[in-house]
């Protein structure tokens, strides 16, 4: 006997008893049918999703899907984004307007390459102190004058080595 | 009336389910030890023993299924944090614990909605509008077991969250008083008053039925 039947049998006689005992079977019989309401493979997502730390569950019609946690979400939303803005880039190149501009930072960028190439003896012991590298009067017009010959044509150098990559060497 | 009422509290109800109480007790103490060194199978099993309690006595209390899941995923996935993390020490109140958990759950999705309703509810009074999608509530064209569903959730909480441990949630009377932290006196009382309210309703329903 469960204690919910010993609470029915304390009820007084009378005409209320068979409507309290009706109402109460009603009662399990509706609690019965919430506790049956959930599919077949409710406790299989619960304690899949509850294991994997709660990634919350919606419905999809008949069946229901994991939702991602929200952060994730956001996340892959916002890396789509930057990927949608940068595809046109990447499928065309810069746009033609660009580059102008782009020739021009990379002609200045070689010409000091050169620049750096021509003054300084990159096999001196003393390449590697700060002294060596302290900007002076003399590169201030060497540096002038490559910026004028790259007005004229000097960025023309796409073939030259890099400082850089000799110096590695 | 409490004596008799005692002398049964803490067994499990005879659905062909669950255990008997001792083997119940040995069976949950061993699942909890497994469950907390991650035994996957001792945790499916565990939600198989109380998803669809929690679910039942969520479902009785916010009528939306699912709103019911969702509070059951979130109590289960606390459930598994605690239990792996070390921080639950059996002490034979898991369904204490357990349900306590749901409840507050439970009684914050409730208010949260409340809460909601009435803004809704403001909003129509202020603009004139009844929402086309938001029908009177009407239990007599839902057949009985609405009614009752309906008479159900408009019980004070008090007394719909005793009733919804009880029959929906299965728990003894005197897991009840441990999870409400109150006599068992005062719970049993509860529950007959809540029944008395029920059946109050349920007839004042009757009577206004054509």
């Amino acid at each position: 006997m469960t204690d919910h039947q010993d609470s029915r049998q304390t009820e007084p006689d009378g005409p209320t008893q068979a409507g309290d005992e009706r109402m109460l079977e009603e009662l399990q019989r509706l609690a019965a049918t919430d506790r049956a309401e959930p599919d077949l493979g409710f406790e299989r997502r619960i304690a899949g999703a509850s294991a994997a730390g709660g990634g919350r569950t919606v419905s999809h019609g008949s069946g229901r899907i994991p939702r991602l946690p929200r952060r994730i979400g956001y996340a892959a939303l916002a890396a789509a984004a930057l990927g949608l803005a940068a595809l046109p880039v990447l499928l065309s190149g810069p746009s033609p307007e660009s580059q102008p501009v782009l020739a021009s930072d990379e002609a200045l960028l070689l010409a000091s390459f050169d620049l750096l190439d021509e003054t300084l003896d990159l096999d001196a012991p003393e390449i590697n102190s700060f002294e060596s590298l302290t900007w002076n009067d003399e590169w201030d017009e060497q540096w002038d004058d490559a910026r004028g010959s790259d007005a004229h044509g000097g960025a023309d150098r796409t073939d030259s080595a890099s400082p850089a990559g000799e110096n590695e060497a | 009336m409490l004596s008799m009422a005692a002398a049964t509290l803490n067994m499990f109800q005879g659905d062909g389910s669950r255990p008997a109480q001792h083997d119940g007790l040995a069976e949950l103490s061993d699942l909890l030890t497994r469950a907390a060194n991650r035994d996957s199978r001792a945790w499916e099993r565990l939600v198989h023993l109380y998803a669809r309690r929690v679910y039942a006595a969520a479902r009785s209390r916010l009528g939306s299924p699912e709103a019911a899941e969702e509070i059951t995923q979130s109590v289960m996935t606390t459930v598994f944090e605690q239990i792996t993390g070390g921080r639950y020490r059996d002490d034979g109140r898991f369904e204490s614990w357990l349900f306590r958990i749901a409840m507050n759950r439970v009684r914050d999705a409730a208010r949260a909605r409340s809460r909601n309703a009435r803004l809704a509810e403001d909003s129509r009074h202020t603009h004139g509008l009844r929402l086309a999608d938001d029908p009177a509530p009407d239990p007599e064209k839902a057949g009985e077991r609405s009614a009752l569903r309906h008479a159900l959730v408009n019980l004070p909480e008090a007394d719909q969250e005793v009733l919804s441990l009880r029959h929906h949630a299965e728990l003894s009377f005197q897991t009840i008083a441990s999870l409400l932290d109150a006599p068992l006196g005062t719970v049993l009382a509860r529950h007959h008053r809540a029944l008395a309210k029920l059946r109050a309703q349920l007839t004042e329903h009757a009577g206004d039925s054509p």
